[in-house]
This record gives structure tokens, C-alpha cells and sequence, in this order.
């Protein structure tokens, strides 16, 4: 990875920042030609390193999962109640879709973060900002984009979201994001983002990394693979950007 | 699958599906240097190396926790789950593998027992009609012969990061037959392939009756089977010169 910027002691509170180096164009034609792209050093590694921090030090997680149509949220989930909750849900996984992480909800419809003070704040407006917005306009080429919802979420060890396409009534949603933050991630310890083809195979799948942007336009079949057993702490900032 | 009785495929010599289309199968080993090909055996005899893998099959469970390959036969539940813990700890930050199998065929030699079914797959792996067919796909016409193990994943079990360089050996291609009958994507066990760019430039999912091939050396894993995923089954080695 290339190394965007000086070690973050001077500048403790940088503003979320595009990297202003990003190679437009060519990121535009790969999602032309895919639907699809994978956007190393997005940010500027000052700011991606400010994120990481947010996720790993200055948030609260909760548990979230599905039981069939049923979605739950629990705060304060102890690790061995997490781990009954996780085998309950590998015991439904084969009846239906199913998911299982950690998140915090950042935004639910574009509006601002409810704690002003915190770091996440400026995140959220700078996911609805116009460079942002913008550079999504440009790199996917649909030019309705207007804002863009947002959740932190975190994978574990044995998390997973099963295959689905991101098709729910009542949304417009234009194309989904995952800004990824896992630093030193290996491709055996799962947690990918697999893109499924036409033979139900996986045709692409991107590694979790650091200050990367996975970019995908929505229905397309994906899932996040279950993080092996032996796997990290696999952290994001995730969403879809949206028409009004 | 649901074809013939058990009884009218029960000694099914194994055979290539006659229908295969050679000529693109050949196109697309050539653009990606790997293929997955589907149906490629006739039903019948694909269904008889299942029962033999499911039913006939004596498992011994390998890995390398520590760095060094350990064979166990005959482990009770309970050690087997030990050893998984064991086998997860060491493959956070080291090539490892855990997963059951059984040699077939060492060096392309005859099965051991000739009377055991998996012997007449082996012979059909080193048989002028596998061997000529797996040249024509690869282009490799220094193809001789084939090893082969068979392979038991069960939820838990995976093999990480590698790319199959063995000095000494002569492997040109590796590949991988799949038995098992009913396999989904979120149930892992996919053989995935990393790109360049570290990321994954295609994984396949473990679907019956169909074999992938893929050049050495190519860094490749096999993604952990969820523990809500099943048993699967395959015959895997690689394709080698004398």
C-alpha cells in the first residue's frame, strides 16, 4: 500500500478527506465494465487512520442478526451469550438468509449523527458531502445519487452475512459502499465480499483491507463469508448511496 | 442424481461424460489458467465414487499444527473437536490444514485393494482417455500421470493459503474432483484463488460431479467450512511428468 501521509501525532483530529490522487477515470471505467470496483487508498491515510481508531477505540457495538424475518438488535451482549446467539444462527442458516455482526447505526436516511461531539459525525457528513457524492456520480455514472445512509459494523471470528442482492421494496438504492478498515487481513481468514456469477460461483471476492472502498452497483448476489474461526476483528464502514 | 437404482450402477466402471465441449473447455483453461468443469463424468459412475467416498471409505484426519504433518486414525469426536481448537490457534498465522483423507495413489500407482471401487477410479485417473483429455483441456502435453488422495472437509476444517510448489515432484496442474450432492456458497469449502492483488480472482463452489484444474504454482486456499455447512467430498492430487 502506498503510504499517503505523515504519522497522525500532528494532526490528531484530521477532517475526513478524499485522497486527492485517486485515478478517476480509470476507477470509472472498471465500474463501467464490472459494476463493480475495489478502491485502494480512498482516503487520505491521516483520516482512514482517525476512522480506524473511531471503530476499534470510541464505539459502541451491538449484536444484530436475523431470525427469518425477524431482525434484532441486542446492546450489551456478553461473550457467552454472543456465543449461543452465534450457534442458534448457524443452526437456522441452512433454512433461509441469515446474517450475524456487530454494528452501530450511523444513519438511517442521510441525516446527521446524533452524538455532535463524536468523531462519527464528521464521518457521516462527509459520506454526504458533495466530493463524496460527487466522486460516486463520477466513478458509477449514476448521476441520482444524492445521499448516502451508514452503519459501523464488526465482523468476528465466525460472523457472516449469507448470500442475498440488497433488493428491499419502499429503497431507492443506487449502489452499495463498504469503506473498509482491517489492517494486516489474510484472504484465508474469510470475511470477503464474494460477487456471485451467473453459474453461482464466485467470480470476484475483495479482501478486507485498510482505507480501501468496495463500490458495487445494486441488485448484484453477494454475500460476506463467514470469518474463519482463526480469522480478526474485520471492521467497516458500510451503506448504500441513494436517489432522493 | 435421483437417476438409476443403487442397484443397476453398482459397479459402473468411471467414465467421462462423452458430451463434454473440448475445444471451449481448452479456450477457457487457457485464459484463466484454471477451469471449472461441470458434469464432467457420466452420472452413474459419479454417483458410484460418492457411495464409495461416503460409505466405503476408511478417514484418516491430517494437519499440520506445529508445522509438522500429523496422521490420526479413528479419532472419537471429542479429540477430533481438540484438535480443531488446536488446528484454528496455529492457522491464524501460519500455512496450515485440517481435514480427513485417504491415499489413493502415491506416485500414479495401483489402489492398494483391487477389489475396493476407489481402485477403479484410480485406474481411470491414469487411464489414456483421463490423461489424454486432461492434455487436451491443459494444453500440457508433458502430462504423464496422476496422484490422488481422497478428501473429507468437515464444518470447521480448511486448508489456507499455498501455492502447491513441490521441488521434486513434476506437478503441472492440480485438481480437484467434487462429490458431494448438495453444497451452498455461504457453507465455505470453496477452492479460492488469490490474485495479484490479494484479492479473490474466483472461487468455486464444491458441486457434484465436477472437476477443477489449475496450473502450478497458483496461490489458492480452500475457505473454512462453516460449522453450519456439510461434509464434502472430493478426489484431489495433481497431474505430473515422469
Amino acid at each position: 500500500m502506498i503510504i499517503m501521509a505523515d504519522t497522525t501525532t500532528l494532526d490528531a483530529d484530521p477532517m475526513p478527506e478524499l485522497n486527492p490522487a485517486l485515478a478517476r477515470a480509470r476507477i470509472a471505467d472498471a465500474f463501467r465494465d464490472h459494476g463493480r470496483v475495489h478502491i485502494p487508498s480512498v482516503l487520505t491515510e491521516a483520516s482512514a487512520e482517525r476512522i480506524h481508531h473511531c471503530l476499534t477505540q470510541e464505539t459502541k457495538w451491538s449484536l444484530t442478526f436475523n431470525k427469518g424475518g425477524d431482525f434484532c438488535d441486542l446492546d450489551n451482549v456478553s461473550q457467552e451469550e454472543r456465543s449461543k446467539l452465534v450457534f442458534a444462527a448457524w443452526q437456522r442458516a441452512p433454512n433461509g438468509f441469515q446474517y450475524f455482526f456487530d454494528n452501530h447505526r450511523l444513519s438511517r436516511d442521510g441525516e446527521a449523527y446524533r452524538d455532535e461531539s463524536h468523531y462519527f459525525a464528521k464521518l457521516v457528513a462527509f459520506l454526504n458531502s458533495q466530493p463524496v457524492l460527487s466522486l460516486m456520480r463520477e466513478v458509477t455514472g449514476l448521476s441520482a445519487i444524492e445521499w448516502a445512509d451508514a452503519q459501523a459494523t464488526v465482523y468476528r471470528p465466525g460472523d457472516f452475512l449469507m448470500v442475498h442482492n440488497d433488493e428491499i421494496g419502499g429503497h431507492k438504492r443506487l449502489a452499495a459502499y463498504v469503506l473498509n478498515f482491517t489492517r494486516a487481513w489474510r484472504a484465508d481468514w474469510g470475511g470477503i465480499l464474494q460477487f456471485y456469477g451467473e453459474d453461482r460461483h464466485i467470480e470476484e471476492g475483495y479482501v478486507p483491507a485498510f482505507n480501501a472502498l468496495n463500490v458495487f452497483r445494486v441488485p448484484a448476489l453477494h454475500s460476506v463469508s463467514q470469518v474463519a474461526l482463526y480469522g480478526g476483528l474485520r471492521y467497516s464502514i458500510t451503506g448504500w448511496f441513494h436517489a432522493r | 442424481m435421483e437417476g438409476a437404482s443403487q442397484t443397476a450402477v453398482t459397479d459402473v466402471l468411471p467414465e467421462l461424460n462423452p458430451a463434454l465441449d473440448r475445444d471451449a473447455l481448452a479456450k477457457g483453461f487457457g485464459r484463466a489458467q484454471r477451469i471449472h468443469i461441470t458434469n464432467v463424468l457420466t452420472n452413474v459412475s459419479a454417483e458410484r465414487v460418492y457411495r464409495a467416498l461416503a460409505s466405503e471409505m476408511g478417514w484418516t484426519t491430517t494437519h499440520n499444527t506445529g508445522g509438522k504433518r500429523v496422521d490420526l486414525r479413528n479419532l472419537a469426536q471429542d479429540e477430533r473437536a481438540k484438535i480443531s481448537l488446536a488446528a484454528w490457534a496455529w492457522a491464524r498465522g501460519n500455512f496450515a490444514y485440517l481435514y480427513d483423507n485417504h491415499r489413493l495413489s502415491h506416485d500414479g500407482e495401483p489402489y492398494a485393494d483391487q477389489s475396493h471401487y476407489i481402485a477403479k477410479f484410480v485406474t481411470f485417473l491414469n487411464s489414456p482417455a483421463f490423461i489424454g483429455f486432461m492434455r487436451e483441456v491443459t494444453g500440457l502435453q508433458g502430462i504423464d500421470y496422476a496422484d490422488a488422495q481422497a478428501t473429507l472437509y468437515r464444518p470447521g476444517d480448511f486448508l489456507t493459503e499455498h501455492d502447491d510448489t513441490a521441488g521434486d515432484k513434476n506437478r503441472l496442474a492440480a485438481y480437484v474432483f467434487s462429490f458431494t450432492p448438495k453444497w451452498f456458497a455461504d457453507w465455505g469449502g470453496l477452492l479460492e484463488f488469490v490474485s495479484d492483488r490479494a484479492h479473490i480472482g474466483a472461487g468455486y463452489v464444491p458441486e457434484f460431479n465436477s472437476l477443477n484444474v489449475f496450473t502450478v504454482p497458483q496461490v489458492h486456499l480452500v475457505s473454512q467450512v462453516t460449522l453450519f455447512g456439510g461434509l464434502r467430498y472430493s478426489v484431489t492430487g495433481w497431474l505430473r511428468s515422469f
